[in-house]
């Protein structure tokens, strides 16, 4: 108990507050700038939290999280580009829903989801870590490969329209993750020679020039209609209401928030998962799943929740072991290291001070960004009246930037056009993008963790007979078959004339 | 029609792409280093999405055979008519890929103020106030090559050029 | 008088990027350097023990050079894909690499075209030795148990091992000295490893001295062996591998390089400044609890380590059969 006190001391002085907040606002800002990432702007506070103690620099990069997690949803609802990579389910139904000109209730759901979101991580977080750290642990090799197909088994029903475009989609998001070193044997593979190739390509660029490219290129082609404006819902949408619409959503915004926290636990998955995975639930758990991608409330709660909760997810083995789940979590680690912390098992018991700071601050940041993108919102939504030929290039200019920035090198930038071309085409074809970022993101752990499981014993049924293992994999064919269904059901009659009115 | 027209040619594109695929997969060499090799599981999807595009090919062929004659010669639009629909397109890709080509050379100022004033002819009809334009362009790449050099340390492309 | 304001703009931009490519002056001989913030690139992702170690140069080189000295990370291909970006830059001392074992290891394995004399050493700053580590439920108290059901069951024991990196030159030298087979499984990435120990998903794998510590202390992993030459002074009580009858020794030693043809004035005075860093009593307290060694080699020294290092690695690549 006195630890706990002694926390707050530390953390509710001047000093850890505005550290605090200053990362929050970097966070949001980082988080709705398309091109960069979370992980980018953690990074680049890492240097100044060497200068700071402990609980201040942690605090910092905290604040940069928790913050961009939810910053990255503007973008996503404003120009159905993901701001970061943890926040593509929610252009889903954030972008249509401005598109219906409800772009305050679009950014009011998705903070407010972020918010609740990040809280109830942060009590599952305190009271739960020891526990779920330890059911993590079971999480060997064999579950990690039934969830990862779990997972991807998500394809089915986020390829709206055509099913077996959405599986060619998933494929070729898979194989363009295998380009680069092998995981296992770091043999090249797919290179052709070209040693940039040789650690892939970076997620980042790709995920921009998929997203951004084709966005701004159709409305290039079509220029959108202009959003139908009413000052009144447009600019604020007022608090009794929206709370209202929280509390009749409360289920969705519970289950988002602990699938987020469940994923975010386990090692290498964290928010982008979480994101997309938690959407997909939420499609088939509800009753109006056909309202989803037209620009639902519910589409923006599953991801927003998911994604701002995974956070509180991964420090779960960060705390508990000193195993860090996401690259985030490294480099807190790493800070941690710098000052002379060896995280590990024993930290909670070495340093409660410090653990508990880290709780406290948790959840500070979470109020923090609340406030902060509260009213934030209303300047951000000025950029809805910005004329698209102003804003596009600036975009692509910071989609350059960005990409530019991930490892100092113009390479990045060629890949961004190139998936910029291949999002187009896509696009312009019908091949829904959602599953080709899946593919990207699961590929690579299905590959991992389905060779290490082989590697260690190479008798197959040990995928059945370990229960988590056989319990996901079942889920993981329900779903599926689900997916499939109900994709079948959606548009058995003719689907090519169906797309010719779409595609008109 | 045309989907199911453009279909057939994307399974056709897909599949020779799998076949590039399959090449790239026989040039990883196999070191015997676990008991899995590198082109174990790319194979697997490579597999797949052979499957998949083989079933795009035979569902639009299928479509396209049992579609009525009418509704087949329907709706011609002509390769002119396309071009002028995705022009801008076109342009703003090309534009986007010189001046990426250019960045190093001519360095990230200049490239960059010229992108922004090039898109901005390419995509507004509006001709008036240019100087303003070009004063907005200035400003944009230099506060964003302040913030990336100074806060972000990350240093832009110089060029050679100049 | 709208073309002439234009023209006046273009004209602007033209001076301001003129402006801004301007600055690093080449006839600086050392003598001023450094002039501007220095960069070390780290090939490998923030947070790793490489990382850690280079942080803590860059700051205490900042306070001898009285100068910025920034760490960038540029990840990915095993620490290939930065050290081709340091090989490309500007040889003026103001981009420097941090470098390790590894580089010789791609460069042996055909990941890589390039070497350690593809750049000019500067020092070696830090070595860091490792511990063999197993889950306290498996049988086994020491490499020599280890050794003795390997040698009845050849495969049946699993070591996780970053393939293709340093990493996986310990269980395959290990394997050669004690002539017996594990079933080696890639596990890329430290934090992956410590995990698959952790739940024990995997018997054996190296950790790191601080890491090792705290899992020991917490009854979640079992420390067999040691593969310093020498017992370390912070786990008495565990043996080295000579003394388990492996031959077999091996460290990660991490030093600083810049690109080749960087002024040799500019070398010396890093070389010195980092010898002052290797000296200072706050770095060497740092190192040790990050749970490296500090071995300070100046660059005379370093080059002959680097040649005698790159020899003995050929070898042990080609003595347990990773290399034909």
């Amino acid at each position: 108990m006195d630890s706990i006190l002694l926390s707050f001391e530390s953390i509710l002085n001047i000093q850890t507050i505005l550290i605090l907040l200053a990362g929050v606002v970097a966070g949001i800002i980082v988080g709705s700038i398309p091109g960069f990432t979370i992980t980018m702007g953690v990074a680049l506070t890492l240097p100044f939290s060497f200068s700071m103690d402990p609980v201040n620099g942690i605090a910092l990069m905290m604040g940069v999280q928790v913050g961009g997690s939810a910053g990255g949803l503007i973008t996503s609802c404003l120009f159905g580009i993901p701001g970061t990579p943890s926040s593509v389910a929610t252009t889903f139904d954030g972008y249509p829903m401005v598109k219906n000109g409800e772009a305050g209730k679009a950014l009011a759901i998705g903070l407010w989801s972020s918010f609740i979101g990040t809280i109830i991580s942060g009590i599952i977080l305190i009271f739960t870590a020891p526990i779920l750290a330890e059911w993590a642990l079971e999480f060997g090799p064999w579950e990690m490969f039934a969830l990862m197909l779990f997972g991807i088994s998500a394809i089915a029903s986020l390829s709206d329209g055509s099913l077996i475009k959405g599986l060619i989609s998933g494929m070729l998001g898979i194989l363009f993750a295998l380009v680069g070193s092998d995981p296992l044997t770091a043999i090249p593979r797919f290179t052709f020679g070209m040693s940039e190739l040789m650690s892939g390509f970076n997620f980042l660029p790709v995920l921009i020039g998929l997203f951004a490219f084709s966005q701004l290129m159709s409305d290039i082609k079509r220029p959108p209609a202009p959003v139908p404006f009413s000052e009144a819902s447009n600019v604020s949408y007022p608090l009794p209401k929206l709370l209202k619409d929280m509390w009749s959503s409360g289920t969705n915004v519970i289950r988002s928030s602990f699938i987020g926290t469940l994923v975010g636990i386990l090692p290498a998955a964290g928010g982008s998962i979480a994101n997309i995975l938690s959407y997909d639930i939420a499609k088939k758990f509800s009753r109006k799943s056909h309202e989803f991608g037209k620009g639902t409330k519910e589409g923006i709660i599953a991801a927003e929740s998911a994604n701002n909760s995974s956070i509180g997810g991964s420090f779960v083995p960060m705390l508990a072991f000193g195993i860090p789940g996401d690259a985030v979590t490294a480099m807190m680690l790493g800070a941690l290291l710098i000052h002379g912390i060896q995280p590990g098992p024993l930290l909670m018991e070495n340093q409660p001070v410090l653990v508990y700071g880290i709780f406290i601050s948790f959840f500070l940041a979470a109020f923090l960004m609340l406030i902060v993108q509260s009213l934030g919102i209303k300047v951000f939504l000025k950029i809805n009246n910005i004329p698209q030929h102003v804003l596009i290039p600036v975009i692509l200019l910071l989609c350059v930037l960005g990409s530019f920035a991930v490892n100092n090198r113009m390479f990045d930038v060629w890949v961004l056009l190139a998936f910029g071309l291949i999002g187009y085409w896509m696009k312009a074809n019908l091949f829904p993008l959602a599953p080709f970022i899946l593919g990207i993101i699961l590929g690579p752990m299905i590959e991992e963790n389905l060779r290490q499981a082989i590697s260690v014993s190479p008798d197959l049924t040990t995928f059945f007979t370990r229960p988590i293992s056989a319990v996901l994999l079942v889920m993981a064919a329900a779903s599926l078959t689900y997916g499939i269904i109900s994709s079948m059901k959606q548009n058995k009659p003719n689907e090519y004339e169906q797309e010719n009115k779409e595609s008109a | 029609m045309m989907t199911v027209k453009r279909d057939a040619m994307n399974a056709v594109i897909l599949l020779a792409f799998c076949g590039l695929a399959f090449y790239g997969s026989t040039l990883i060499p196999e070191r015997s280093l676990g008991k899995t090799e590198g082109d174990f599981f790319p194979n697997i999807i490579i597999g797949i999405l052979a499957v998949l595009s083989l079933l795009l090919l035979v569902k639009s062929v299928y479509a396209y055979v049992t579609s009525e004659k009418q509704q087949r010669a329907e709706p011609k639009t002509s390769l002119k008519e396309r071009w002028a629909e995705g022009k801008k397109v076109w342009y703003t890709f090309a534009l986007f890929g010189a001046y990426i080509f250019i960045m190093p050379l001519a360095g990230y100022f200049l490239s960059s103020v010229a992108f922004l004033f090039t898109l901005y002819l390419l995509l507004s009809s509006n001709r008036k106030r240019l100087w303003l334009v070009l004063i907005i362009s200035n400003v944009v790449t230099y506060v964003l090559s302040f913030i990336f050099q100074k806060f972000l340390l990350v240093f832009l492309p110089s060029g050679v050029l100049f | 008088m709208k073309k002439m304001m234009g023209a006046l703009i273009l004209g602007g931009s033209l001076v301001l990027s003129a402006c801004s490519s301007a600055g690093g002056s080449t006839e600086a001989e050392g003598e001023s350097y450094p002039e501007q913030p220095v960069q070390i690139v780290v090939p490998w992702d923030a947070g790793g023990d490489t990382d850690a170690i280079n942080r803590v140069i860059a700051e205490e080189l900042e306070k001898e050079l009285d100068q910025d000295v920034i760490v960038k990370n540029i990840s990915g291909g095993s620490g290939v894909i930065g050290a081709q970006q340091t090989l490309d830059a500007k040889p003026d001392g103001y981009t420097l690499l941090a470098i390790h074992d590894s580089m010789a290891m791609s460069e042996l394995m055909g990941q890589a075209d390039f070497g350690y004399f593809d750049f000019q050493p500067v020092s070696l700053m830090t070595s860091t030795y490792d511990l063999v580590a197993t889950h306290p439920e498996n049988p086994w108290d020491n490499m020599e148990d280890v050794v003795a059901d390997a040698e009845g069951d050849p495969e049946s024991i699993t070591y996780a091992a970053s393939i293709g990196s340093t990493s996986q030159l310990e269980p395959a030298l290990i394997q050669t000295a004690a002539d017996i087979q594990f079933n080696i499984v890639g596990y890329e990435g430290t934090a992956k490893r410590m995990k698959a120990i952790v739940a024990n998903d995997v018997h054996l794998g190296s950790v790191s001295i601080a890491a090792g510590k705290e899992y020991m202390a917490d009854d979640r992993m079992k420390l067999l062996g040691y593969t310093g030459e020498e017992r370390s002074a912070e786990f008495p009580d565990v043996p080295t591998l000579k003394e388990q009858g492996i031959d077999v020794t091996s460290a990660v030693s991490r030093g600083i390089a810049a690109p080749k043809d960087t002024p040799e004035a500019i070398v010396e005075k890093l070389s010195d400044a980092l010898q002052n860093v290797a000296e200072s009593e706050s770095f060497q307290e740092r190192m040790e609890e990050l749970g490296s060694e500090v071995s300070y080699k100046n660059t005379e020294e370093y080059v002959q380590f680097l040649e005698e290092n790159e020899v003995e690695m050929k070898e042990s690549l080609e003595t347990s059969g990773l290399l034909e």
